[in-house]
Order: structure tokens, then sequence, then C-alpha cells
């Protein structure tokens, strides 16, 4: 892996990324409004802090589908005159995950001033894995699927039924977002195992990016002599 | 420099190629033409390693430049941008990527135009800017894609000329055509048949009437 290559395909993109003000104002502005038309609910502590962590995967997942979709012509002539599939995800995932963290602490900052968790290091821990979920998750779905909007749909689909499935139903316990909505629980001073929260956290970041980058690989020229 | 064996090629249930044999030398342009799907861009996309073949075997040697039909560059990025990052791959280093390029792109007919973003340009400059980054790293064999599509009459005939002087440096060139106007300028024509191989444009054997009707004698 060149670093050189690599810094070169995160220059690429962020300047791609951050030319595309209209979308990243929406895709930022979409969760910060929604948390705030939360009514407060006594009955649900750490609800509206889950959920707008949950929705920020919105403002992360959504750009990297858009890199990782707008790179894919790009990509074949990028690996014809030399730049291997390592650095062209390498690049993608250091820059976005840069923009995801800047994110997740622009959001902890908001909830910690209008919802004072009792856990904050929970709070920014749960944030920055939601980040880098969102972040793997949106390259698997631009690598993999066909379009734009089908890579949109699915990435809601992940987000939604995490969201609807409470954390002691099954189907909670088989989706990607469990392990940072279990943390942002537990900044609202619920109490789960750490390390059984964090270890699938990372182990689905690992899965959806090597997803992302065996087709990269898969479609590159090297693959093909 | 190109080796073309015996190449098969199929996409579902269409046979694109069949066992088709195309060279390419040293210092010579040839002209690829046929009809709409008969497989020309699959044999350019093959020739590069973009692709690889079902059955056969493809053997290039030297540098490659590739020119697709379809540029693939990111709207919102300048010229100088894209210049730069091919330059990296190319193990260039970013100056000289951009004082080449720019050379390149003068010498294409566009002066000045360094800052201006992909996406702002016209369909004729995108495809000039493509076919920089195709030379970007001085290659020898070049295989270009209707390089000039969107070129006013006189790029084209410009174009043409600068495909003389790759001859001269000994360069190996591929041109997908359907302006046939220049194509005396190859020193061979090649005829796709959908399925099949080449069909050299004075093979006796063929009947093809458009090489009839069009009565250059190489």
């Amino acid at each position: 892996m060149n670093p050189q290559r690599t810094a070169a395909v995160f220059r690429m993109h962020g300047y791609d990324v951050l030319r595309r003000r209209t979308v990243l104002g929406l895709l930022l502005s979409l969760p910060m409004l929604l948390y705030a038309a939360i009514p407060d609910d006594p009955t649900r502590p750490g609800f509206a802090v889950v959920l707008v962590g949950t929705l920020m995967t919105f403002s992360i997942a959504g750009p990297s589908i858009f890199v990782m979709l707008g790179g894919r012509d790009i990509d074949q002539r990028l690996g014809l005159v030399g730049f291997k599939p390592l650095e062209l995800l390498g690049g993608r995932f250091a820059l976005l995950s840069l923009l995801g963290i800047s994110t997740s602490v622009i959001f902890a900052a908001v909830v910690m001033v209008f919802d004072n968790p009792q856990r904050p290091a929970y709070l920014m821990v749960g944030l920055v894995l939601m980040a880098l979920l969102s972040v793997a998750l949106g390259l698997a779905c631009g690598a993999t699927l066909p379009g734009d909007l089908e890579a949109m749909l699915v990435m809601i689909g992940f987000v939604g039924v995490q969201l609807v499935a409470g954390p002691s139903s099954a189907i909670h316990k088989l989706l990607p977002f469990r392990a940072p909505i279990l943390l942002l629980y537990m900044a609202s001073g619920r109490r789960y195992s750490l390390s059984q929260v964090l270890i699938p956290g990372v182990w689905w970041i690992v899965f959806f990016t090597f997803v992302a980058y065996a087709t990269i690989r898969r479609r590159s020229p090297q693959a093909n002599g | 420099m190109l080796e073309v064996n015996a190449v098969s090629k199929q996409f579902g249930t269409k046979q694109v190629l069949d066992r088709f044999d195309f060279t390419v030398n040293a210092g010579e342009v040839v002209a690829v033409t046929g009809e709409n799907g008969c497989g020309k861009s699959t044999l350019l996309k093959l020739c590069s390693g973009l692709i690889s073949p079902d059955s056969g075997s493809v053997t290039r040697r030297g540098v490659l430049g590739y020119c697709p039909q379809d540029p693939g560059l990111l709207p919102r990025l300048t010229i100088d941008e894209h210049l730069a990052v091919f330059g990296v791959g190319m193990g260039l280093p970013p100056r000289k990527a951009l004082i080449k390029g720019r050379g390149i792109l003068r010498s294409l007919g566009i002066p000045d135009a360094e800052n201006t973003r992909i996406g702002a340009l016209s369909g004729g400059t995108r495809q000039k800017v493509n076919l920089a980054l195709a030379l970007l790293n001085d290659p020898e064999l070049l295989l270009l894609d209707e390089p000039y599509q969107g070129f006013d009459h006189g790029t084209y005939v410009d174009f043409w000329d600068l495909v003389d002087d790759w001859r001269d440096e000994g360069k190996a060139v591929v041109i997908i055509t359907h302006l046939l106007t220049e194509t005396k300028r190859a020193d061979r024509l090649e005829i796709m048949r959908r399925v099949g191989g080449p069909v050299s444009l004075f093979d006796d054997e063929s009947e093809n009437d458009f090489l009839v009707a069009t009565g250059d004698d190489w």
C-alpha cells in the first residue's frame, strides 16, 4: 500500500465530497432537525440520544455511498495507471472516517448541551463507533449495489429496522448497529458488558470493509492480468 | 506490442468475441471499425486488462495508455486535479504531471483551462482531457476507443496529425472509429463482424459493399 497513492485518493474524494455542499448540508441538518422535533418522554430515557445517534448514519453512510459509486468508473482507469484496490479503499476509508468522526463530535456536543447524558464517554465512543460503521456500510453498499437509489434504500433499511426493533429483540442482535446503539443507551445509565458490545461492532466494520475491498478488487484491472 | 490470440468473450448468452485474433506491432497504427455491438469496445477492454477473456490470451508489452469511450472522470474535480491524481498513479511527481499534462492539453487545443471543473467542460473538451490522461505516462501502446467524440473538424484532423507523430515515435496505436474520412492515415483498417475475427479491408474475399465504396487504395 503506497501512502502517496492512498493520499491522492483521499484528496480526490475530499474535493469531490466537500464540493457537494447542498447534499452535505441536508444530510447533516436532517438528523439535527429530527432531534429538535423529538418531544421529551420521561418513560423512555435516553431514546432521543439513541435516535439522533442512529440517524447520524444518514449523514455519514450517504456520502460514503456517493464516494464509492462516484468512483466506480474512474477506479478502473486508476487501476490501469497503478493504483491498488487497497489504496483506493484506504484513501476513501480514511477520508470518510475523518468526516464521520468530525460529525460525531458535532452531534456529541449538541447532545451534551441539550440532554446532559450521565456518562458522556460512552456517548462519544458510541457515536464514533456509529460513524465508522456507517462508513463501512456505505462503502459496502456503494461497492456492491447497482445504483445510488438501491444503496440508499438498503442503508435506510438497516437503520430503520434497527431503530424499530428493541434492544431485547432477536433481530436487533443480528443487525450491525446494535453495538453503537447499546453504547448510546449506556451513556444514559443502562448497563451492558462493554466487550460484548464492542466486539460485534468491530466485527461488522471489518466485514463491511472487506465486502467493499473484495468488490473493488474483483473489478480491478490487476484481477484480470 | 499487442497480441490477441483466439480470444472469446461472452456476456450472458451473447457471444461478443469468438476465437478472435489481432496483432499490433510497434510503430503501427490500426483503425478498428464495425457495426454497433460487434465487440470493438470489448476488444479494447480485453486488450487493456479491464476485463478478462473467457478463453484465449492477450499479451501486451510496454507502457499502456487507455482512452475509454466514456471518460468516467469526476465532474466536480478540475482538470489539474485529475492530472495530479493520474500522475501519482503513474509515479510522476505532481508538478511534473501538471506540466506534462498541460503541455498535452495545449497540443490538443485546450490552453488555460486547468482549473475548470470537468462538469463545466463541453463534451469535446472533456474528451480531450480523457485523451490527455491516456497520454500522460508517455505510453508505448495506445488503445483509443472513439477518442475524438465531440471534436470539431479541425481538431479531428489535428488528432490524426498527432497519430502520425505517435507512429514516428514507434508507438503501437489502436483506434476504434466510426469516422472513416481520415482512417486512410492508419496503416491498417480492421473491420469487425458481429462474431468472428477482423476482415482486412483489402481481403480479396471480402464482399463488404462499403469497402468497395470507399475506393481508398493503401
